[in-house]
C-alpha cells in the first residue's frame, strides 16, 4: 500500500515539520525522512499541474490514500474543491455523493476503496494560501508581527515593493522570519525552532484532517 | 503495423485491451504482470496462430516438458475457460485437442488440431523476436540472412555508435562470435568484450532482419550498462523508422526507462513512441496504461516516477 500528500509547492513540506512538532506519528511506511520526501509528498509546482500529478496517482493501483492541498487563492475554496472533484469523477469513471467543504476538510473514499482526503488553504473557507495558514500560527498581538504589518503595508504605499498584492502574505511571513532570533530560518525549520504557535483550532482541524485521510505508523 | 490488441483468457490476462499501438513500445510492469506474455500474444497473433509458434511459446516457459497435448491447457487463463482471443486468432478446446481458428479457417468447424510435435525453426516466424535466451545460433542464422549486403554496414554501425566504437569487422559463427577491432592483429572473440556487446549484436542483426516487419525483446536491459541505452534507444528508433519495423520492448529497469524518455522526447521521434505500463487494477481487472509521447514528456517534466 502507497500512500501519497500532493501539494502546490515545495514549502508545502513545512506543514510536515507543524504535524510532527503536534505530536503525530508520520504516514504508515514513510518514517524515513528521505522517503518521506521524495515518495510521500508530491510537488507539482503549480496549481495547473496539480490534475497531472493527481491523475498519475489514480492510475496506480497501489495507491491508497491521497492527500491533496491546494491554495484556494482569489479562486475561492469551493470553486477548487469543485474542480478536483470534477476531475477525480471524470478519471475514475465514480459516482460521487455530494461532497460539502467544511472547516476540517474532506475526506471521502473511491467505490474502489481508495481514501482521498481534500484540504483547501488557508482554512477551506477563506480566500488565501499556505502562508495565511502560517501567519494565523502567530499571535495576534506579537509584536514582530504587529511592526512586520506596519512596515510592510508602509514600503507598499512608498511603492517600494516588487511584488503585486496578492503576494503580500507571502512577503509578510519571510519578513516576519527574517526578524527571528536566528535570522531567515525555513519555514519548516522555523516551525520546529518553536516561532510558531501550533496550538490554534485550524492546525487542530488540519491535524485532524490528516489523520483521517492517512493511515499512521 | 499493429494498431491495436485485443487478448482474451490467455495465460495470466483475463482481458486486456490496448487501444493504440505506436512505433516502438516500451512495456514494463510488475513481475507477473504480463510482460512476455504480451510478447507472446504478437508472436501467435503476427504468425496467424501458427502451430510451431505456439508450441515454442509453451516451450520457452519451460512448460512443454513433454510433448503432451495437455500442455496447451496452460496457454488458458483459467481452468474453466475453453477459448483464447489473440484479436481475430482463436484457440480453443474441445472434447480432448486443442485447435486455432482464423479469420482462414473459419470455414472448418473446429479449425486446425494443435499438434504437439510440429517443431519450431527460426525460419518459420516472420517477425524477429530476441528472448533471454537467444542462442548464437539464431544469431548465425540472422547473420546469415545480411551478410555481404548493405545492412551489413548498417550493423556496424549500430554496433560502433552504441558500444564499440573501433569495431571493424564481424564474423558470426554457429558457435563464436569472432570480432576485428582497430590497432588488434589477431581476431578477438566477442566474449571476451563482455554481455552487452553481445546483446547489442542481437538487436542490430535483429532490426537489420526485420525490414517491414515486427521486433520483440524481451529485457532489453540484459547485460547492458546505462550509457549505452541511450545510444540504443537512438539505434532502435532511427532504423525502426527507416525500415519500417515496429518494435515491442519490456523492461524491468528505470534507466531503460529514463533513456527511452530522454530518446523519445524529440521532434523525430515523439508520434513513433508509448510506454505501456501493465497492472491489475483495484477491481482486480488487467490494464494497460498508455504513455503516449505529450504524456511522457509532462510526466518526464514533473519528474513523476510511471515505472
Amino acid at each position: 500500500m502507497q500512500q501519497r500528500l500532493i501539494v502546490e509547492g515545495s514549502d508545502a513540506i513545512a506543514l510536515a515539520n507543524i504535524l510532527m512538532k503536534k505530536g503525530l506519528r508520520p504516514p504508515k511506511g514513510y518514517a524515513n525522512p528521505t522517503k518521506f520526501k521524495e515518495k510521500f509528498v508530491k510537488v507539482a509546482g503549480s496549481i495547473s499541474q496539480i490534475q497531472t500529478v493527481l491523475g498519475e496517482q489514480l492510475d496506480t493501483p497501489d495507491v491508497a490514500h491521497i492527500g491533496i492541498i491546494v491554495d484556494a487563492d482569489k479562486k475561492g475554496a469551493t470553486a477548487r474543491l469543485a474542480s478536483l472533484i470534477d476531475f477525480i469523477q471524470k478519471k475514475t469513471d465514480a459516482d460521487l455523493p455530494d461532497i460539502r467543504l467544511t472547516s476540517k476538510g474532506v475526506v471521502f473514499q473511491l467505490p474502489d476503496e481508495r481514501y482521498i482526503g481534500i484540504w483547501v488553504m488557508p482554512d477551506n473557507e477563506n480566500e488565501g494560501y499556505l502562508e495565511h495558514f502560517i501567519g494565523a500560527m502567530i499571535p495576534e498581538d506579537d509584536k514582530t508581527w504587529l511592526f512586520t504589518q506596519a512596515k510592510v503595508s508602509e514600503l507598499t504605499a512608498q511603492k517600494f515593493c516588487q511584488f503585486t498584492e496578492a503576494k503580500i502574505q507571502k512577503a509578510l511571513v519571510y519578513t516576519y522570519l527574517a526578524w527571528q532570533k536566528t535570522p531567515g530560518l525555513p519555514m519548516g525549520t522555523a516551525v520546529s525552532a518553536g516561532y510558531f504557535n501550533i496550538k490554534t483550532p485550524l492546525v487542530g482541524n488540519f491535524a485532524d484532517w490528516f489523520k483521517s485521510t492517512f493511515v499512521l505508523e | 503495423m499493429i494498431d491495436h490488441l485485443h487478448i482474451k483468457n490467455f495465460m495470466c490476462f483475463k482481458e486486456l485491451e490496448i487501444p493504440t499501438l505506436k512505433r516502438v513500445n516500451l512495456i514494463a510492469g510488475k513481475n507477473n504482470s504480463g510482460k512476455t506474455t504480451l510478447l507472446d500474444a504478437v508472436r501467435i497473433l503476427k504468425s496467424y496462430g501458427d502451430n510451431a509458434v505456439i508450441n515454442d511459446v509453451l516451450s520457452s516457459r519451460k512448460s512443454f516438458i513433454d510433448t503432451r497435448k495437455d500442455s496447451y491447457r496452460l496457454l488458458f487463463h483459467r481452468k474453466s475457460t475453453h477459448s483464447i482471443e489473440i484479436d481475430d486468432i482463436e484457440i480453443h478446446e474441445s472434447g480432448d485437442n486443442y485447435y486455432v481458428k482464423t479469420l482462414f479457417t473459419h470455414e472448418l468447424v473446429n479449425g486446425d488440431k494443435l499438434n504437439p510435435d510440429k517443431v519450431y525453426s527460426i525460419s518459420i516466424d516472420d517477425l524477429i523476436h530476441i528472448s533471454l535466451n537467444t542462442s548464437y545460433e539464431v544469431a548465425n542464422h540472422l547473420w546469415e540472412n545480411i551478410v555481404l549486403t548493405p545492412k551489413e554496414d548498417d550493423v556496424y554501425e549500430i554496433l560502433r555508435d552504441s558500444i564499440q566504437p573501433d569495431l571493424i569487422r564481424l564474423d558470426v559463427g554457429r558457435e563464436i562470435v569472432r570480432v576485428r577491432l582497430e590497432d588488434t592483429e589477431k581476431p578477438v572473440p566477442l566474449g571476451t568484450l563482455g554481455d552487452g556487446v553481445y546483446r547489442i549484436l542481437l538487436i542490430a542483426l535483429s532490426l537489420a532482419n526485420a525490414q517491414n516487419s515486427i521486433l520483440l525483446i524481451d529485457e532489453l536491459e540484459l547485460g547492458l550498462h546505462y550509457s549505452a541505452l541511450e545510444k540504443l534507444w537512438n539505434m532502435i528508433f532511427k532504423y525502426a523508422q527507416k525500415w519500417d519495423i515496429q518494435v515491442f520492448a519490456t523492461t524491468h529497469s528505470q534507466d531503460v526507462l529514463r533513456t527511452f524518455h530522454y530518446v523519445a522526447d524529440n521532434e523525430k521521434y515523439i508520434n513513433d513512441a508509448q510506454y505501456i505500463r501493465l497492472q491489475i487494477n483495484r477491481k482486480g481487472e488487467n490494464e494497460a496504461i498508455i504513455f503516449d509521447g505529450e504524456r511522457l514528456r509532462e510526466s518526464l517534466e514533473l519528474q513523476l516516477e510511471i515505472r
